[in-house]
């Protein structure tokens, strides 16, 4: 069984692959922790909770829009939907997951239905990749708990296929 | 950063369409002590001011559904509302900051909005200002 100062080792270590991997923006991470205190003790845990259940729904918007024509009113909700998108992902700081978003914005703006789609598979795979990395990290977080010490697991996140997908 | 005591007089309304940036602005508001509501678009903004209430900041997204920030802007100054309007958005070339300031913001933040962004945000606004 792995001492208190092991697990807090791990979480540091697990926390800063975040960086090093590109995965997440240090500053804004550091952001987000600084706005959990003794009322919002899990305030990023339930931000980023929130990005992924929020983020199936915003990808079945742009997915109704990519089976048609964009044109139209189509096109200035597909610009939204992007834009809304891309807000979301800059205030988690998620650095691959932006990287994606921003092609798929530059081929919107091209027209180049082809590079949006493949751009917006990339998206979704680094969203994916993104709740694989993170999620072990808030599981543990629960499991040293605030004091320390060692207590039950229970789930963080809901389930997913798409988590499931990229195992 | 504004002194507690000041900002603790203050409130503010985030004008955003995506829940996770309504959660963080507004835990951003809340952590400095302003006291704040949030809604989902222009139209739930220009209503919320038509019942009445009134705030000393909004930070006004913009790309909404129903009413976008830019409108939303146009028509709160037409209505009066001299409230300092900031808008927050992930849109960065010049033309589309241009269009949103010339709606009749105060300010202009590009998305995220952090401690750093709000703190200059609150140095601006006057305690004192009356707004109709």
């Amino acid at each position: 069984m792995e001492s208190s100062n092991e697990m807090h080792n791990k979480i540091v270590m697990m926390k800063q692959s975040f960086f090093d991997e590109g995965f997440l923006i240090a500053t804004q991470f550091q952001q987000l922790e600084l706005l959990q205190d003794r009322d919002n003790v899990k305030f990023v845990r339930d931000v980023f909770c929130l990005f992924f259940t929020d983020t199936t729904r915003k990808f079945a918007e742009i997915e109704q829009i990519l089976r048609q024509e964009i044109d139209g009113k189509q096109r200035e909700d597909m610009n939204r939907f992007l834009h809304r998108l891309k807000g979301s992902v800059l205030s988690i700081g998620a650095l691959k997951i932006l990287n994606g978003v921003n092609k798929m914005i530059q081929f919107f703006e091209e027209d180049n239905a082809e590079g949006i789609m493949a751009a917006f598979e990339q998206v979704k795979m680094e969203s994916a990749n993104l709740r694989v990395k993170v999620e072990p990290y808030f599981q543990l977080l629960e499991q040293v708990g605030s004091f320390g010490e060692v207590v039950s697991p229970e789930p963080q996140f809901e389930s997913s296929a798409e988590s499931q997908a990229t195992k | 950063m504004a002194p507690q005591n000041l900002a603790t007089q203050l409130t503010a309304l985030v004008v955003d369409d995506d829940i996770i940036n309504r959660k963080i602005h507004q835990r951003l508001l809340e952590s400095v002590g302003v006291q704040n509501q949030g809604v989902k678009n222009g139209k739930e903004a220009v209503d919320i001011h038509c019942r009445g209430q009134r705030f000393d900041l909004i930070l006004m997204d913009m790309d909404m559904p129903i009413m976008n920030g830019i409108e939303a802007t146009k028509e709160l100054r037409s209505m009066g509302i001299r409230s300092m309007i900031v808008g927050v958005s992930s849109r960065c070339t010049e033309a589309e900051i241009l269009k949103f300031m010339e709606a009749g913001l105060n300010d202009y933040h590009e998305k995220p909005l952090n401690t750093a962004k709000l703190s200059s945000i609150l140095d601006n606004i006057n305690p004192n200002f009356t707004s109709d």
